[in-house]
């Protein structure tokens, strides 16, 4: 029983885990630094904190 | 009525904060210009039906100078809002009013929100607001969205203007410019040319500033117009390069600004004080921006904020740990032994418990910065870097890109790498790419907080300070490396305004840190989880084979058979620490031989193999294979180091009653010392960047090529320099 318990929740990570990295891949997943930032600027890009203003 | 409306304006004016106010969101409020080139949308119920908000990037103006700017321009010609709210800083008036002008060109209907009135009050600007309106021609409401002043007038007056149609914006650029504008709108709107989606007299003019959007867009339409247009603008060009020594995108900035201060300088606005009189934050800059002042007190600062995370820290620390320490006790007594237990206790509470249990040094961190970014110190910082970075071949935009991942402490090297982008120059922008990883993220943090924590407990600040030096020092020796070898080019200017300082709200400064630190246990829950889990598989599979197994019950059998029937009751049924000397020794060599069957298991799992393969070289820079376990697995998140070290170190325990911190099992540890753990945080600074960090890079940098180079170099670099340091250590020490 702890075998098949155990087989099922290693699988679960391992799913989990590598539809993480395709997501992140294709630029949808996140990089855990906003809530719902992604690492595709098209898609909402992550943003820093601070303010400074740039002047040309 | 449901209508689109569109708030658009320059960075810093508000913007977002009005955003969150009229919507009811929660945008984090502040960014770096170039960023945030996402648009956010929300609705916003009005009396006259709901409105549909969406918050543009904040952009100085419309050319295709940057990516915001297209971001925004396209929008407002693909979507054609019935509305415009231009949110306009009432405290720098003349610059924001640049963007409206052009919003009015391109014959948008706008509205203005004259945003920030307390602070022109502060200043005693004075702006008449009537006369503003109606040399404008356009309706304007004040307000201080950071209070929610002004909120119920603008959607009044957003939904009383939103049909009205409106006469586009026409400035005069002076006769040469002008009578070129003139033919070349007849030019465009007798061929149809690009006026599906543009006016033509703002395709002219985008013409003569030289924007690379539209002029490939008019190649790709008709060519023999591009040309004849281009043809126009360089006789143009010449001409005022010969007679006026200037160039169109220059005449036509200063008459637009003319035509701003034309109407400014009707009664719209008037100084109650010297307009060169210094303000607080220049005054306060005199000293902290000074050139021999400034970077003491810079030093000192971090210094500081370390010291508040360690100190405010180590009590939370303590709790986290024993309530870990605790769920591993319940979960060893309500599970019986097997393979279950041992994922539950070290692969999930010694694997993910070992990264939760910094949040609180997390915590600490994140509310220190916090108050460093909403106080305006780190655009300081920024300032004051400035010149150090092109020294080494880096720009000005680069110390941001630093400093979001993680310069001080506690970033993440993706937004770092997205920041690059308002780097003008490829070059500078691959070359920042490259560095920016190797700054401290807030994932590297907790593998330096078990180690500083472990061997360096009674400095824990000042090393910490050491890690932030030499991450930067070492970022900016391999910029120079690269700009002089494979990246060289020339340095392209940076200038830069800073804003205000401000007192930071205690509401802001826990939001920030509160998304901040719930981030991070989202992503030890989730992430993180994930890979503990198939990590401690691969720690625990294939396992001993049975000759292995029996090899080791001989063993057991040896010690016991000798043993009386006295003793083996003994063992069973008292304490440790009330048996009798004859049974603490037959204890001892039992715990033994457990401990190196576990040892071997370890070993002999498909990641104890890799990390035993891998020991070969890395014992040169003094890690052993269950730290190449954790670095390896460190290439996913980094804080999967801590974690793999984690389990790994539980899988080796023997008695997991004897439940004690990660740091005390490694200070107990084999091969562990000062040394191997400065080595260690020497490999994690420079290391190959996070899975997440190689993929933005190499979309970035438009080539998985950069981003390959990035996983060697890196690599190789951390090895080479953590080799050194070790080789070195060990003669010296």
């Amino acid at each position: 029983m702890d075998s098949i318990i155990v087989g099922i929740i290693v699988i679960a990570a391992v799913g989990f885990s590598v539809r993480n990295f395709v997501k992140i891949y294709k630029g949808e997943g996140s990089c855990s630094c906003r809530e719902g930032c992604t690492t595709c600027s098209s898609k909402g890009a992550c943003k820093p904190d601070f303010s400074i203003v740039n002047k040309k | 009525m449901s209508a689109a409306i569109v708030l658009a304006g320059n960075p810093n004016s508000g913007k977002t904060t009005l955003f969150n106010e009229l919507t009811g969101a929660r945008q984090h409020v502040g960014n770096y210009p170039g960023v945030t080139v996402e648009k956010k949308q929300g609705t916003c119920p009005t009396e006259s039906g709901k409105l549909t908000i969406v918050d543009l990037p904040g952009t100085y103006s419309l050319t295709a100078y940057s990516l915001e700017e297209v971001v925004a321009r396209d929008f407002l010609v693909d979507e054609n809002p019935s509305m415009v709210v231009d949110i306009v800083d009432a405290s720098n008036l003349e610059r924001n009013l640049y963007l409206t002008v052009q919003f009015m060109e391109m014959g948008l209907p706008v509205t203005i929100a004259l945003n920030m009135m307390d602070v022109a009050d502060k200043r005693r600007i004075k702006i008449d607001i009537e006369k503003l309106s109606k040399l404008l021609d356009v309706p304007v409401v004040p307000t201080i969205a950071r209070k929610g002043k002004g909120k119920k007038e603008l959607l009044t007056t957003i939904s009383s203007h939103v049909e009205n149609k409106i006469k586009p914006l026409n400035i005069s650029y002076g006769r040469d410019i002008d009578t070129a504008l003139d033919k070349m709108e007849e030019m465009i709107e007798l061929s149809g040319f690009l006026t599906a989606k543009y006016r033509a007299r703002w395709v002219a003019i985008k013409y003569f500033e030289n924007d690379s959007q539209i002029t490939e867009l008019g190649k790709k339409a008709d060519q023999k117009i591009a040309s004849d247009l281009e043809r126009v603008v360089e006789k143009v060009t010449d001409h005022l390069s010969a007679t006026l020594d200037t160039h169109p995108e220059g005449m036509i900035a200063d008459h637009r600004y003319g035509f701003i201060n034309s109407i400014l300088k009707q009664g719209v606005i008037s100084y109650a004080q010297d307009r060169n009189r210094q303000q607080i934050s220049d005054k306060i800059d005199r000293v902290v921006t000074n050139q021999f002042l400034g970077p003491i007190i810079m030093v000192a600062i971090i210094m500081g904020l370390y010291k508040f995370t360690f100190s405010y820290s180590e009590i939370p620390i303590g709790w986290f740990e024993s309530f870990f320490g605790w769920m591993g006790g319940v979960a060893d007594s309500a599970l019986s032994d097997g393979l279950l237990k041992s994922l539950v206790i070290s692969g999930i509470i010694d694997g993910v418990g070992g990264v939760l249990g910094f949040v609180p040094l997390i915590m600490f961190m994140f509310l220190g910065i916090a108050f460093l970014e909403d106080s305006g110190y780190l655009a300081r910082m920024a300032f004051m870097l400035d010149r150090v970075f092109r020294m080494f071949g880096l720009h000005g935009s680069s110390v941001i890109a630093f400093i979001v991942s993680g310069g001080i402490a506690g970033g993440c090297a993706v937004p770092g790498v997205m920041a690059a982008r308002t780097l003008k120059s490829p070059k500078e922008r691959l070359a920042t790419l490259l560095t920016v990883p190797f700054m401290n993220c807030g994932a590297k943090l907790p593998v330096f907080a078990l180690l500083v924590a472990a061997f360096f407990s009674e400095n824990e600040a000042t090393v910490m300070l050491l890690i932030t030096l030499i991450s930067w020092v070492g970022a900016l020796l391999v910029a120079r490396l690269l700009r002089s070898t494979i990246i060289k080019g020339e340095a392209t200017p940076f200038v830069m305004e800073l804003p205000p300082y401000r007192l930071p709200t205690i509401k802001g400064i826990l939001i920030h840190t509160w998304e901040r630190t719930w981030q991070y246990i989202q992503k030890a829950g989730t992430v993180i989880l994930g890979v503990s889990i198939i990590l401690w598989a691969m720690m625990t599979f294939p396992g001993l084979d049975q000759t292995k197994i029996q090899e080791f019950e001989n063993q057991r059998s040896v010690i016991t058979s000798g043993v009386s029937s006295q003793i083996l009751d003994e063992l069973e049924t008292i304490q440790g620490d009330q048996l009798s000397a004859n049974a603490l020794t037959v204890k001892e060599s039992l715990t033994q031989v457990d401990f190196d069957e576990a040892h071997a298991g370890l070993k002999n799992s498909i990641a104890g193999r890799i990390g035993s393969s891998l020991e070969g070289i890395t014992k040169f820079a003094g890690f052993d294979w269950r730290t190449n376990i954790a670095l390896v697995g460190g290439f996913a998140a980094k804080e999967v180091v801590v974690s793999t070290l984690g389990t790994a170190y539980s899988m080796g325990e023997v008695d997991p009653e004897e439940i004690t911190s990660l740091s005390d099992k490694l200070k107990a540890a084999d091969g562990w010392g000062p040394l191997t753990a400065f080595s260690l945080i020497l490999f994690t600074i420079f290391y190959a960047p996070c899975f997440v960090t190689v993929v933005c890079i190499a979309k970035e940098a438009g080539s998985w090529k950069w981003a390959g180079f990035s996983v060697v170099f890196n690599t190789a670099l951390a090895f080479g320099v953590s080799v050194l340091f070790y080789q070195i250590g060990s003669i010296v020490l």
